[in-house]
């Protein structure tokens, strides 16, 4: 193994196509949007520079500000609401059920459900007129409680983010659940064996080794939150007035409606930026929780 | 290695030899590449239609169609190809502002020396080529023509003993009758901003007239008066009198089409194109729509004669393009053919002054439309279409704001002289 890590030609080897790769792909398009975002710019005609303009805009841009507080409400919603869901279910199915790979089954159809049909499912059953919603609630007599949940600006946030939590906690509950699978049965034979009952090989045992899985997946709620587009381009495309806008939907309205590509370069670093700082405070946080 | 590396060299030499002897026997064939927005249904139809014919006549020439939903067209497919000039030979876009980024970008054939070559003036009708016009320089044959009018439901006016609105106080009676016995007066997706834009682009035209609008619009008058104002005021009576779908605003254009073609909504407000779906046989509404135009409003300075509409819809030919000869020619055709063609479908009205058409063979809403604008005075693009780059975005925010009632139409009429000044500031 050493012999092999001295010969830095092999590593060479080995190393460089993914490193190509990476730096063409990922690396690259990166710095030439940190160029951009500094460019007045249409997208077609010559670029003008015109330094930190845009970011100093971007610090002021209210729209900006309400976006990306909108996007912080969503990365708060899965990791405190998604993440606890997909947890008890994990550890109700690792407890043994009957049926238990229907129901892990079942947990995770809408993961592999493409988001744009999850939307047009969901405007479905959000329609004002004959939506399933509406009609449950009218014949249970609650016609007070209906709603122009995506027309009106004091709903459309919250009626984006219910599909968006709900589509993903298959996901993390299959991460809990085959990650806590793969305890090793010693262990969880020497917790039965000491008497501890449910709930203490949940708490005690279970949880404390899947902390490493744990915390992927708050990264992965995160920075999916604060990334998202999809379902809110179809659901809303960001409004009424901007009631459901997120930083990439206003990234996406700036290149392509607005046709200001160095001001949306400059939300697009401000949104890579921000998963970098929120990946690294996670990391902090697991890390002080692990070596407790 | 060395001798291998020779033969390859050798090999690959010897290759390409043979494949410029080739080409240059078949020099005189050409490929043509051809954007367009139709891939489906009776459009796409047509399109492929006027290819196999274009090719039979001419066999040297090989069309290469690519068909893209609109909207992604529009918004990222041609402004990310016009910046390296690698959009199709030949390629749709609307004019008007649409096309001044890549007019001025240089990714667009200037087409008068062509227009002279191939005589083609006598065969367009009067002012179709203002909007492919810049600089006093032509770039785009038009295509088609729309115009905003009102659809009725005339089997539900007639259930209801409601008469056909002709001013607006009559629109203001029907919407308030047709509410009252539980019928969706006009039908709105407000989630699509344009949607509202159609409806309000309209009233202006009604309340400020549209030489006025057309000034605005080109930045040589403001967009800040009463007349604006009250475009919008008579469109937020409208939704307060309870017009439009309940939560329009989270209801999109095609959903809200959708529910006046099954006959579900008294009024629609749309463009000539809807006509098709009116008199297609898979909806519920064959035989029993009535068109009019706009209600006219008391001391409007546009009477019934002026229309939103126009000529927004052209053929371009690529700047970059190596045939420019057979680029025009087959977009001269292919324009001339749709433009006849979309018209007997119902969905436009033709460019172009057409040959005899058996009128049996043309959507019968789409006839009625046709009668309807043949005294027309004036017309005013959709607002949308004439503007450009954040003007557009600014007018869609304007409108949701005022359905959902976060502007008054004071401000609306601020928001877009705003929004008109600064994008002329740009040039």
């Amino acid at each position: 193994m050493e012999r092999a890590l001295r010969d830095k030609k092999a590593i060479l080897f080995f190393v460089l196509p993914a490193l190509i790769w990476f730096v063409a792909i990922a690396l690259l398009p990166v710095l030439q949007s940190v160029r951009y975002s500094l460019l007045k710019w249409d997208g077609i005609t010559q670029g003008k520079y015109v330094g930190l303009a845009n970011y100093t805009e971007l610090l002021g841009d209210g729209l900006f500000w309400n976006a990306l507080w909108h996007s912080l409400i969503l990365a708060g919603a899965s990791v405190f609401i998604q993440l606890p869901i997909s947890m008890l279910l994990a550890m109700i199915l690792v407890n043994g059920v009957k049926g238990e790979t229907l129901y892990r089954n079942i947990f995770f159809v809408p993961v592999i459900i493409s988001s744009s049909v999850i939307a047009n499912l969901w405007m479905k059953v959000y329609h004002p007129s004959y939506g399933l919603l509406n009609t449950l609630l009218g014949n249970l007599g609650l016609t007070a409680w209906q709603h122009e949940w995506l027309g009106s600006t004091d709903s459309a946030l919250i009626a984006c983010f219910v599909p968006m939590v709900w589509q993903y906690i298959g996901y993390h509950m299959l991460l809990y659940y085959s990650s806590a699978k793969a305890i090793s049965e010693d262990i969880l034979e020497a917790a039965r064996v000491d008497g501890a009952n449910k709930r203490q090989m949940v708490f005690s045992i279970i949880i404390p080794q899947i902390v490493p899985m744990i915390k992927a997946s708050v990264i992965f709620a995160i920075i999916g939150s604060l990334k998202s587009f999809d379902m809110i381009q179809i659901l809303t495309k960001g409004g009424p007035v901007h009631a459901s806008e997120v930083p990439s939907l206003m990234m996406y309205i700036n290149i392509f409606t607005t046709r200001r590509y160095g001001y949306a370069s400059a939300i697009a670093i401000f949104i890579i930026v921000e998963c970098l700082v929120f990946t690294l405070l996670v990391q902090r946080v697991f890390g002080r929780w692990q070596n407790d | 290695m060395k001798k291998c590396m020779a033969l390859i060299t050798a090999l690959v030499l010897l290759l390409s030899l043979g494949l410029t002897s080739a080409s240059a026997l078949a020099e005189e064939q050409v490929t043509l590449k051809f954007w367009h927005i139709w891939p489906t249904d009776r459009m796409a139809q047509i399109v492929d239609d006027y290819i196999a014919i274009y090719e039979a006549e001419h066999p040297n020439i090989h069309i290469e169609p690519s068909a893209y939903q609109e909207v992604d067209y529009q918004t990222q497919k041609l402004p990310i190809a016009c910046s390296t000039k690698s959009q199709g030979d030949v390629f749709f876009c609307w004019g008007g502002g649409a096309a001044k980024t890549y007019v001025d970008a240089g990714a667009v054939l200037k087409l008068d020396d062509y227009l002279a070559k191939y005589n083609v003036y006598d065969d367009i009708l009067e002012g179709t080529l203002t909007y492919g016009t810049y600089d006093g320089g032509v770039y785009g044959l038009p295509l088609k023509q729309w115009a905003g009018v009102l659809f009725c439901n005339q089997e539900l006016f007639d259930e209801y003993g409601v008469a056909i609105p002709t001013t607006w106080d009559e629109m203001m009676t029907a919407v308030e009758t047709f509410r009252a016995n539980g019928v969706t007066p006009l039908v709105l997706g407000a989630k699509d901003a344009w949607h509202i834009g159609m409806i309000q682009n309209a009233l202006a035209v009604r309340t400020a007239g549209p030489d006025y609008v057309n000034a605005a619009l080109s930045g040589e008058a403001t967009m800040n008066t009463e007349e604006i104002v009250r475009s919008a005021q008579l469109l937020v009576d409208l939704n307060n009198a309870g017009a439009f779908c309940n939560g329009t605003l989270g209801v999109s254009s095609e959903e809200a089409q959708e529910e006046f073609y099954m006959g579900m909504v008294a009024m629609y407000f749309g463009g000539s194109w809807c006509a098709s779906g009116c008199d297609s046989p898979d909806n519920d509404l064959v035989g029993k729509v009535t068109v009019a135009p706009l209600p006219v409003v008391e001391g409007g300075k546009g009477d019934e004669t002026t229309y939103s509409g126009g000529v927004i819809d052209f053929m371009m030919v690529n700047a970059a393009t190596e045939h420019p000869d057979e680029a025009f020619d087959f977009a001269l055709g292919m324009t001339k053919y749709m433009s006849q063609e979309c018209y007997k479908i119902g969905d436009s009205l033709p460019a172009w002054k057409l040959g005899e058409i058996d009128e049996a063979e043309v959507s019968p809403t789409l006839i009625a439309i046709k009668d309807l604008i043949q005294n027309s005075t004036g017309y005013v693009l959709a607002w949308d279409t004439f503007l450009a780059g954040a003007a557009i975005d600014a007018h869609y925010q304007a409108l949701q704001g005022l359905i959902a009632g976060t502007m008054t139409p004071e401000e609306f009429a601020v928001a877009m002289d705003e929004a008109v000044v600064a994008m002329y500031a740009q040039d």
